[in-house]
């Protein structure tokens, strides 16, 4: 999971870096300036968060729920007896 | 010896994946109803278009992510002798993951960070707790599934 945060952070700083040069059409709008300012703004943290943590939590309880044990694993049946 | 379990999280996984697409899709791009940060930065200018944007195109990387993740995990638990394949059990634990984003997104992005709010235009509204609403909903449906699977033993032979 700690993958998945670098890797958006890095898609966020790629994307971030390009220059004008490089045909991004973010980069070459006369908002450009605008816009980036308005991405990496006070709010940053705060957004990412709003982006990343509903799958970040979800993963860590998938996971989680995935390594407990399986008590209906040890019947051969696979019938479920609660 | 079987075991649903690596299904059920193939299907989780997958249905987490499914279901940011259909908020992203159905609410960011077709019915526009709100952007990933549309209560903060309201997407009457360009400029703040364009931000949505881009704060929504990571969304969708998570939720492409999600959906590569569960098609991986699903392909993982195929290969397996002991996991038995049963479609219904594996639409359940989809519909789990579906009610189960909708629940920790709506919860996170509209009542805590107040990021958006599924009708942006409202405000914070009944479409909020509908929203929540359908979560709870999507993810008992998908456990019921789930369990009138689990009460039926696998047929001999079956994987």
């Amino acid at each position: 999971m700690r993958l998945l945060g670098v890797g958006a952070s890095v898609l966020l700083a790629a994307l971030l870096s390009v220059s004008e040069a490089d045909g991004c059409m973010l980069c070459e709008s006369e908002r450009a300036a605008e816009v980036r300012a308005g991405l990496v703004d006070d709010s940053l943290a705060e957004n990412f968060t709003a982006v990343a943590a509903p799958f970040l939590i979800l993963a860590a309880v998938v996971a989680l729920s995935h390594v407990c044990p399986d008590r209906r694993a040890a019947d051969p049946s696979g019938r479920d007896h609660r | 010896m079987t075991t649903t379990r690596p299904l059920i999280t193939a299907g989780v996984t997958l249905g987490i994946g499914m279901g940011g697409f259909v908020d992203g899709i159905v609410f960011h791009q077709l019915l526009q109803v709100h952007n990933m940060v549309s209560a903060k930065r309201p997407p009457d200018t360009v400029v703040n278009l364009e931000i949505n944007m881009v704060w929504d195109g990571l969304f969708h990387c998570l939720t492409w992510l999600a959906t590569a993740a569960g098609i991986w995990l699903l392909w993982r638990a195929m290969k397996r002798s002991d996991v038995p394949r049963q479609g219904r059990t594996l639409a359940g634990a989809m519909i789990m993951g579906w009610g189960a984003f909708n629940l920790t997104e709506g919860v996170i992005d509209h009542h805590v960070l107040h990021v958006h709010h599924v009708v942006e235009r409202l405000g914070p509204s009944v479409w909020d707790w509908v929203f929540l609403g359908s979560g709870a909903a999507l993810m008992v449906a998908g456990f019921g599934l789930v369990r009138m699977d689990r009460v039926r033993a696998p047929e001999p032979g079956a994987r």
